[in-house]
């Protein structure tokens, strides 16, 4: 297997189909393996760990039927409690969940959008990116309008490719107002 | 081991209905025939050889599990990178929350002093091109990898990658986009 494939990026359009066609040949002088190296276990050896490792795994999956059960009663307590405590104490639905405390220092405007995305239009997505808002700030701006979300860290690269969780009209506009009574605007 | 499994005469189709049919050993040769494609594949992922050994393993014991159930809607190959790269993409995120911004090591690992006034052994252009590729933002890498060094068609990177065809496209152009300024010196060179 060797790099430098010759695809149809043309389609992509005129522009990506010159870069492609420079890049290319750079990538044209490499091998594959040299790139990326190769493993080094042998078939013989690959077949017996495969082996071993799937008669552990259904040894793990016959003990793990056991337990489903009363695990999934488990996680449903522990989500209605959660849920109870958030309605009681912020008074907003199942959406608003901790942040995660150890966030910090600057979020990429892609991942950005996967914190506070959350309801919001795309214009309000590219106004918060190009603000270069630290996660901090999120944070503590969330914080004040008692908002905390589910950081999602799935790295994302589209605009529009985050998760849209069900904040209701109320806790957005919170945030948002918290957002534009600071300087991050 | 069974030579004539060995030979490799079978299509993916037909190993796949003889270990639906009882025969495990039709395993093997599926595993065989993919290992290194999917080692590839992750090592280019995670940018880590040994955790994509035991990724690979990974992978062939998930899909030892569920061969069973295949039903041959998509290729056997899109539906076991599938779950390589659902792996390997569960493992960055794992690994990102114990560091939030564990790929800027990676991304470090781009010599800083580039230039393109001496040419390049291959081992060291390699190097570099490895570390640029692990710049590159996760989605955009497994595109890359996908469409560049797996060669796979856009649409099939799309199912793997449960995405729209147009994000995968849009995807490898910024990926080919960054790589060529990441890589500028040497592209220049072949201008």
């Amino acid at each position: 297997m060797t790099a430098g494939h010759t695809c149809d990026e043309a389609e992509l359009n005129g522009e990506a189909g010159v870069e492609f066609s420079a890049l290319s040949s750079v990538l044209a002088q490499v091998d594959l393996a040299t790139v990326f190296p190769g493993t080094v276990v042998s078939d013989t050896d690959f077949l017996v760990k495969l082996r071993a490792g799937i008669e552990a795994s259904q040894g793990q999956y016959s003990a793990r039927n056991v337990f489903t059960s009363s695990r999934v009663f488990a996680q449903l307590a522990g989500v209605c409690i959660v849920v109870f405590v958030l309605v009681m104490r912020f008074g907003i639905g199942p959406a608003v969940i901790d942040a995660d405390p150890t966030l910090s220092g600057y979020v990429e405007p892609e991942l950005f959008t996967d914190i506070v995305g959350y309801g919001l239009t795309d214009t309000e997505l590219e106004e918060l990116a190009d603000a270069n808002i630290t996660a901090d700030s999120i944070a503590i701006a969330l914080g004040m309008a008692n908002i905390h979300l589910v950081v999602d860290l799935t790295e994302s690269d589209e605009a529009t490719d985050y998760e849209i969780l069900e904040l209701d009209d109320v806790a957005i506009a919170a945030v948002m107002s918290e957002l534009e009574s600071t300087e991050f605007f | 081991m069974d030579e004539q499994l060995m030979r490799g005469e079978e299509t993916d189709s037909e190993l796949i209905r003889r270990f639906q049919a009882g025969e495990q050993q039709a395993f093997n040769l599926l595993a065989l025939r993919h290992r290194r494609a999917v080692f590839v594949t992750i090592v280019g992922l995670t940018g880590d050889a040994d955790e994509a050994e035991d990724l690979t393993q990974e992978t062939f014991i998930k899909a030892f599990e569920a061969l069973g159930a295949f039903r041959g809607e998509s290729g056997f190959y899109t539906w076991l990178y599938r779950i390589a790269v659902n792996l390997s993409l569960n493992r960055l995120r794992k690994r990102k929350v114990r560091s939030f911004f564990g790929l800027e090591g990676a991304a470090a690992a781009l010599p800083a002093d580039q230039t393109a006034d001496a040419p390049l052994e291959l081992g060291e252009l390699s190097a570099r091109l490895r570390a640029a590729i692990q710049k590159l933002p996760v989605k955009q890498r497994t595109v890359f990898i996908l469409r560049h060094f797996q060669e796979l068609p856009h649409a099939e990177i799309a199912e793997i990658m449960d995405r729209d065809v147009g994000t995968i496209k849009a995807n490898y152009f910024q990926a080919v986009r960054k790589l060529r300024l990441w890589l500028a010196p040497y592209v220049k060179g072949d201008e």
